[in-house]
């Protein structure tokens, strides 16, 4: 993904001149990561499940759901450099603080459970490469600690960014399979919908393992931290949106990766590791490497970045001093935040007998029911003249947040009713 | 005291009693260093209107009085060098003037004084966000509430605040709690009838702080301005030894018919300590310290101190006296737990301690302290008995004026 920018830049280069080429890579990063980040653990998860399941035929959720992700992202970065502070904090100054104090309390249970989620992505990832868990979690636990709470942003920036790239496996992995690409083209266009319980689950999952609540706060968070100037936010919302492209990318060719060959041959698999497993004997045991490659990066990336938005999330909300570039003595809560929440979860991933995956399901159930609920808070502020002056959103925006809202809150009811009636 | 919180959403009724709408903020007014409120923000309906004080006529936490028919009401804007408490100060960002951010404004402190109402602190505590939310009640059975930690509103600097945060005057490394010094040094900005207003608002025990931490001189004459039964209560609730300087100080009359109002074995204490001149190690004195007998084993001893602990001014030292209450030795809390719990306590006491006589000067005193690095000095008579003792804490208040030790900074924790 390094070569995107740079392609793209090396034809500016004549055109816009080499100091604004820099100005323009100086500010990719906060819309990179914050997608690949939401392409973690549970989004590679879903949509290996979804391909060895369904085949072809749910690509066009991803096509629909790719202008929602761009628009939604966007919001919150503009908010973000109009302001300059964080989503928890306007939520503070904005709702009462009964409401403030929920919503932080949900989404730091969610995050919790999502961190767990993803050190047991690292756990499983490790494993495809033989490298017992107990001891690559507690390692790169340690790793990402130190990175997180020792390093700069700009420094914390650079390693995730790079994280990002290694999700070209799964293209490379797509493309060995040697899918149907005309049936793929037909799943993207032709919507087909299943009216069963099964599908509707899935197709809620693969919504909230796209968009969530934690990219949200965590996207707000980045562009303060890295203190976009208003200028320059242009290739801010530029990045967002090749950032949002780039993502449904990468799990289009996991879909297709699956699809031409566990659905094809009738293997459904449940899981991220099972898919690598089961793809080895379809294409070869770099198909597995590939996968587990994928599975690892995007686990550590999102481990990283979900701490890091929490304890934002936190210190914003009761006034704390936080930032990449504080140290710990300047930070002491917003860096306590991030060690709990690096190696608890760390912990509880590898440690036997710690209910490992009740923690994670709690964790996508209050997701659910946080992300319109979060959603909606930030329609308010970036509606809000008094908070974003000229910057308030657009009617074209505005119509597809409101619509998606309105769908998201029907599928959260759905998501919460669901288990009385199963 | 007021918590702006418990204050938001009251109904405010108008001068025939029917509601005029319900407060939803206050206006106040920063020319001075704790801002008087000088309009309520009163919300009815989707209208909103700025009631001046001035037709106030009572203003209480279950609801405000108006003095004239909510219809003659005409609403006025924001005036320069007023700010809207919950509007711009509340739930804002707190930063320092090195830019740190220290926490947000959880809730936000009045007094009232005299007629006016006053704001005096912003309450940073976490406690304030549990009252405010309702949870107060539920996490106070569960454990000890906690109290609020108040930054003194004169740390706050209200021309430079905008409508993103708080800014203070002072770095957070001087950042100063209200303490009770601090209604001390308001009461000295106040008219004696506002002063004995606020002291009259006052919990007792605050009151008793805030007088403790008085010039003498200012002791006494805010006494005289409060009724009997409120100088009362501010006399018991203060160290012996401080109610007895105070008692010296006031008109001999008054002075007697306080101690008669007081519970007997306060009166006895404070009566003693009077019987001594004020400069001399009986007039400092305090007569509350731990004792034990010299028969208890170490684990009766730490049993015996620790249900004299709410009473005594320090436990660092425990006194040996026997049925005479003659002093015959001492030991440290930390002789105390380093024995092992069957020991005697005359076996680890050390015996014949330094002490002074009740006639003692004020130099003998501060000069034993200085020259043995004592934590408190006995003060023992010609019989050997012992009488009370004199802290550092009290010996350093005569050595250094009052005003340095003013200046001393009070670190936020």
């Amino acid at each position: 993904m390094v070569q995107a920018p740079r392609h793209v830049g090396r034809r500016l280069v004549g055109r816009i001149g080499r100091t604004r080429l820099l100005v323009i890579l100086s500010m990719v990063g906060p819309g990179l990561i914050a997608a690949n980040a939401g392409n973690d653990a549970g989004g590679i998860t879903t949509w290996s499940v979804i391909g060895s399941r369904y085949g072809y035929s749910m690509i066009w959720i991803l096509v629909l759901i790719t202008p929602v992700l761009a628009v939604v992202q966007e919001m919150n970065a503009r908010v973000g450099v109009v302001t300059g502070r964080g989503l928890a904090g306007l939520i503070r100054e904005n709702f009462s603080l009964r409401v403030t104090a929920l919503a932080i309390l949900a989404t730091v249970a969610a995050n919790f459970g999502t961190t767990v989620a993803e050190f047991s992505g690292i756990a499983a990832a490790s494993g495809l490469f033989g490298v017992p868990p107990y001891l690559a979690v507690p390692l790169l636990a340690a790793a990402i600690w130190l990175l997180v709470t020792r390093g700069s942003y700009a420094k914390v920036e650079r390693v995730l960014l790079a994280l990002g790239f290694v999700l070209v496996t799964y293209v490379v992995a797509g493309i060995m399979a040697k899918p149907d690409w005309s049936a793929a083209a037909h799943g993207a266009l032709v919507p087909s919908v299943q009216l069963n319980t099964l599908w509707i689950f899935t197709v809620i999952a693969a919504v909230g393992t796209t968009l969530t609540p934690w990219g949200q706060f965590f996207i707000q968070a980045a562009v303060v931290d890295k203190k976009v100037p208003l200028k320059q936010y242009v290739y801010t919302r530029r990045e967002i949106y090749v950032g949002s492209v780039f993502m449904t990318t990468i799990d289009f060719f996991i879909v297709v990766a699956c699809a031409a060959t566990l659905y094809k041959q009738g293997v459904v698999v449940e899981s991220a590791q099972e898919a690598a497993m089961a793809l080895e004997p379809f294409l070869g045991a770099a198909a597995k490497y590939l996968f587990g490659l994928g599975l690892l990066s995007v686990s550590v990336l999102a481990a990283s970045v979900l701490p890091l938005a929490t304890a934002y999330v936190v210190c914003e909300a009761f006034g704390f001093e936080s930032g990449l570039d504080s140290s710990f003595r300047e930070a002491p809560v917003f860096n306590g935040i991030i060690t709990f929440l690096m190696f608890v979860p760390a912990a509880i991933a590898v440690i036997p007998g710690l209910p490992l995956v009740s923690v994670i399901l709690v964790a996508q159930m209050l997701n659910g029911v946080l992300l319109p609920v979060i959603l909606l808070f930030t329609l308010h502020i970036v509606n809000s003249p008094r908070v974003m002056g000229e910057h308030v959103n657009g009617p074209v925006r505005n119509a597809i947040a409101w619509t998606f809202s309105v769908v998201l809150i029907g599928m959260s009811v759905a998501l919460v009713v669901s288990p009385l009636f199963s | 005291m007021f918590f702006f919180s418990k204050l938001a959403g009251q109904t405010v009724r108008d001068a025939s009693g029917r509601s005029a709408g319900r407060l939803q903020d206050l206006a106040a007014a920063v020319r001075t260093p704790y801002p008087v409120v000088t309009a309520l923000v009163v919300r009815r309906g989707r209208r909103q209107l700025m009631v001046p004080w001035s037709v106030v006529s009572s203003f209480e936490e279950s609801g405000t009085l108006l003095r004239v028919p909510a219809r003659e009401l005409e609403d006025r804007p924001l005036e320069a060098g007023e700010i809207l408490l919950s509007g711009q100060v509340l739930d804002k960002q707190i930063v320092d003037t090195e830019g740190h951010k220290i926490i947000r404004v959880n809730d936000i402190q009045l007094t009232r004084v005299g007629r006016e109402l006053r704001v005096v602190a912003v309450d940073v505590s976490s406690g304030a966000i549990l009252r405010r939310i309702g949870l107060a009640k539920v996490t106070g059975r569960l454990a000890k509430p906690t109290k609020p930690t108040l930054i003194d509103w004169r740390n706050v600097d209200p021309r430079l605040s905008d409508a993103d945060s708080v800014k203070l005057t002072v770095p957070r490394t001087d950042l100063s709690l209200l303490h009770p010094a601090d209604i001390a040094d308001l009461a000295h900005e106040l008219s004696p009838e506002e002063r004995a207003a606020v002291f009259d608002a006052l919990e007792d025990e605050v009151a008793a702080d805030a007088v403790e931490e008085m010039h003498p001189s200012f002791q006494a004459s805010l006494i005289q301005e409060l009724s009997d039964e409120k100088a009362r209560d501010l006399l018991s609730n203060m160290d012996p030894d401080d109610a007895a300087d105070l008692l010296a100080d006031l008109p001999p009359e008054r002075a007697e018919r306080l101690i008669a109002m007081m519970a007997a074995d306060d009166a006895e204490d404070v009566r003693e300590l009077l019987a001594y001149p004020e400069h001399s190690a009986g007039g400092i004195m305090t007569t509350e310290f731990a004792f034990v007998g010299p028969e208890l084993t170490a684990g009766e001893a730490i049993e015996r101190v620790r249900e004299q602990e709410p009473e005594v001014e320090t436990i660092y030292y425990v006194y040996v006296v026997d049925k005479a209450e003659r002093l015959h030795g001492v030991f440290s809390l930390r002789d105390l737990i380093t024995a092992p719990p069957g020991r005697k306590v005359r076996d680890f006491m050390t015996a014949n301690p330094i002490s002074v006589a009740p006639t003692a000067t004020e130099e003998e005193v501060t000069g034993a302290i200085a020259k043995y690095n004592l934590l408190a000095l006995p003060v023992v008579d010609d019989d050997g008995v012992l009488h009370g003792i004199i802290t550092v804490d009290d010996a350093i208040d005569l050595v250094l004026p009052l005003a340095w030790k003013k200046r001393l900074p009070r670190i936020l924790h």
